[in-house]
């Protein structure tokens, strides 16, 4: 829950929400489902409208007549994936690439939000990394006790 | 002397069985997996000290000299096991992990935890009757007469073991205080044995320990969250956490069991001294339900019953009183933990007012509690985990599907939350519990709908009535309700119609359940 917390107040933080909306924005649950309705948005507009409300699957839904998803389409789909940890490594991977192929915009809040993500997802991969490191040390330690209960109860016992 | 001892062995024997789950719980959880794991390993210790306890009964001369060291070994361990489960899991577990991240971690650790400090003191406490069994027979008794009479003595230990845990460790004494007391009963016997009773002056400094503070209390702490309260009950460790927004001054606490993590089971947020009406999550959307119950229904319904299954602190009421706005409607709540409820009186209450629409009964199975429920509720909400990630095996069945669906007035509704990690139905927890649920209710009014930013799927069945088209829901919900809610309506996120019309072998039942198993494979595979 505190990682989609997170997720959340990294998209509030990229101050990259009300950009070139055309239509008013949602700001509860019946205007989303109006603007749902009714939205002649582009499917960039809409990605962007439907993860402010945490619609992780929607946007996919939003971008797939997409022919050639754009950097910003790109980055949606990238703040979505953070939702669901699943996709976490996957995403890592894409983050990367998109702040290869977009060094264009290093001084743009569109670029500095994917190197949040990017660091997001990072930090996830550290953690994985450490439940990895975690596993082996109680393996070890388990292999570590018989070892020593066996040589103890040899020689006292 | 040697029935009281095998007593004491008995009764030690099944102190750590009971009391080491309640251990492990605040680092590992306590699911079935873990105590099957528990169990399995007791009774591993237990039949490899029987078999040693044996060959040294045969072959040593002095077996009350021998017997003394026993306790005395035993009671070491038990000091040990007091604190060194903590310890040692504060110190291998990484922090501020998700409850998505663990599962596999979690079975790994517990496994060798409890192997670690559970089961040497088991091994040794096994050789006490194989001991006991050969003075006898030294005594003049026969093999068959003592093994018989002191393995008697030895399961009435075991009984009084169990109910001891239960009724006076874990919700009297305390879990370590009560593993320090046996400690000292072994020292005790161990000392009369060798004829020592001067050493009894150092008893109390196996008491010591009890004056550390338990790392246990902060185990798996949420980031930026900070310590309320915590206890252990006879089902689970409890605790409020809570988290402070400098910024507007709000305050949500969560209610959490067991391995705590990013989990809760109740939650509740108050800004400025004032309780919020949502509190977020899957509980939002119980405000849904009114909407539902009412939609295409001939007559408003002069006051709608809700009956909660899992009641927790009862976050579920005040979305539903929220929606509910002057409408007149009554919430039954059936919460097995009592203390659940008496915490969130204290630290997450409800308004006042509310408290005339509800009743709450606890100490009673849901499922048991719901055949004494009235006829025609018009909601039963199902939001009962018997462990962080586990719906109760028998919560989640055809037959007790069919039990609710007889409850519920005509367009009456089941609204059942389930944390998974899927998302989508295939043969999964989600693909499982949707075919049971669809075959009692019928696939064309069941309609799952996606919790956003959340791992939680809420399933909506109505009794013989249709939900409300996703389409209308603009036009039925009023202005103001929080976002998320919309996005849980959202097309892209639910799931209903033809992917509902799944294989109905797949549908659980109380006979054959593949539950347990699957939420296990299905948490420790992501």
């Amino acid at each position: 829950m505190r990682i989609l917390i997170a997720v959340g107040l990294m998209l509030l933080s990229s101050s990259l929400f009300a950009q070139n909306a055309s239509l008013p924005i949602p700001h509860d649950a019946k205007s989303l489902l109006e603007y749902y309705a009714v939205s002649t948005d582009g499917p960039t507009q809409q990605a962007r409208v439907y993860l402010s409300a945490g619609a992780a699957m929607q946007i996919d839904s939003s971008l797939v007549s997409v022919a050639a998803l754009s950097s910003e389409d790109r980055r949606y789909r990238l703040l979505a994936a953070c939702f669901n940890p699943s996709l976490h490594s996957e995403a890592l991977v894409d983050a990367n690439d998109w702040l290869t192929n977009n060094q264009q915009l290093a001084d743009s809040a569109s670029y500095a939000n994917v190197v949040e993500v990017r660091d997001f997802l990072s930090e996830k991969q550290q953690q994985a990394l450490g439940i990895s490191d975690a596993t082996t040390m109680f393996v070890i330690s388990l292999a570590s006790f018989l070892l020593v209960f066996v040589v103890v109860f040899k020689r006292y016992v | 002397m040697t029935v009281w001892i095998a007593l004491l062995g008995g009764f030690s024997v099944l102190v750590i069985e009971i009391l080491g789950v309640h251990l492990l719980a605040p680092w590992f959880g306590s699911s079935t997996i873990i105590w099957s794991q528990q169990i399995a390993i007791i009774l591993l210790a237990m039949a490899v000290g029987a078999w040693f306890g044996g060959n040294v009964a045969r072959k040593q001369a002095n077996l009350h000299s021998k017997l003394s060291k026993v306790l005395a070994v035993a009671a070491a361990f038990f000091v040990l096991l007091a604190y060194g489960v903590d310890y040692f899991a504060a110190k291998v577990l990484p922090a501020h992990l998700s409850l998505d991240q663990v599962a596999g971690l979690f079975q790994v650790g517990s496994f060798a935890a409890a192997i670690i400090f559970f089961a040497p003191p088991v091994f040794f406490l096994s050789w006490v009757t194989p001991i006991l069994v050969e003075l006898r027979v030294a005594d003049g008794s026969s093999a068959g007469q003592a093994s018989g009479r002191l393995g008697a003595i030895a399961t009435a230990g075991s009984l009084a073991g169990i109910y001891f845990s239960t009724f006076i460790a874990i919700p009297i004494l305390g879990v370590r205080a009560s593993i320090i007391a046996v400690a000292i009963l072994l020292a005790i016997a161990s000392l009369l044995l060798s004829k020592r009773l001067r050493l009894a002056i150092g008893l109390p400094l196996l008491g010591l320990p009890l004056l550390l503070e338990s790392p246990s209390l902060y185990a798996n702490m949420p980031p930026s969250s900070t310590l309320v309260e915590s206890l252990h009950t006879p089902y689970q460790k409890l605790r409020v956490i809570e988290f402070v927004d400098t910024n507007d001054g709000s305050v949500e606490r969560w209610l959490q069991m067991n391995e705590g993590l990013d989990s809760y089971q109740s939650r509740w947020k108050s800004t400025a001294g004032e309780l919020s009406q949502w509190p977020g999550g899957y509980y939002d959307l119980f405000a849904l339900l009114p909407t539902y119950i009412e939609y295409q229904q001939a007559d408003v319904k002069p006051q709608h019953n809700y009956c909660i299954l899992g009641y927790g602190g009862g976050s579920a009421v005040m979305p539903i009183a929220t929606a509910e706005q002057n409408h007149p409607y009554k919430v039954v709540g059936i919460e097995i933990d009592p203390v659940v409820t008496q915490l969130a009186e204290k630290h997450m209450p409800l308004p006042q007012e509310l408290s005339a629409n509800i009743e709450v009964y606890s100490d009673v199975d849901a499922r048991a509690a719901l055949r004494f429920c009235d006829e025609e509720q018009d909601a039963i909400i199902v939001d009962a985990y018997s462990r962080q990630f586990e719906v109760p095996l028998h919560m989640a069945t055809r037959e007790f599907f069919d039990e609710a669906y007889g409850k519920l007035a005509d367009g009456g509704v089941l609204c059942f939350n389930l944390g998974t990690t899927s998302t989508e139905l295939a043969d999964n927890v989600l693909g499982y519990v949707t075919a049971s649920i669809v075959a009692s209710f019928g696939s064309e009014y069941v309609r799952l709908q996606h919790v956003a930013r959340s791992r939680n799927w809420i399933i909506f069945a109505r009794k013989a009535k249709q939900l409300p088209p996703l389409s209308d829901m603009a036009s039925l919900l009023p202005s103001g309700w929080p976002i998320e809610l919309g996005a849980s309506c959202l097309p892209a996120e639910c799931i209903e119609g033809e992917a509902l019309k799944l294989n109905p072998t797949s549908a659980l039942s109380d006979d054959k359940n593949s539950l347990m198993a699957n939420q296990f494979f299905e948490w420790a595979r992501d």
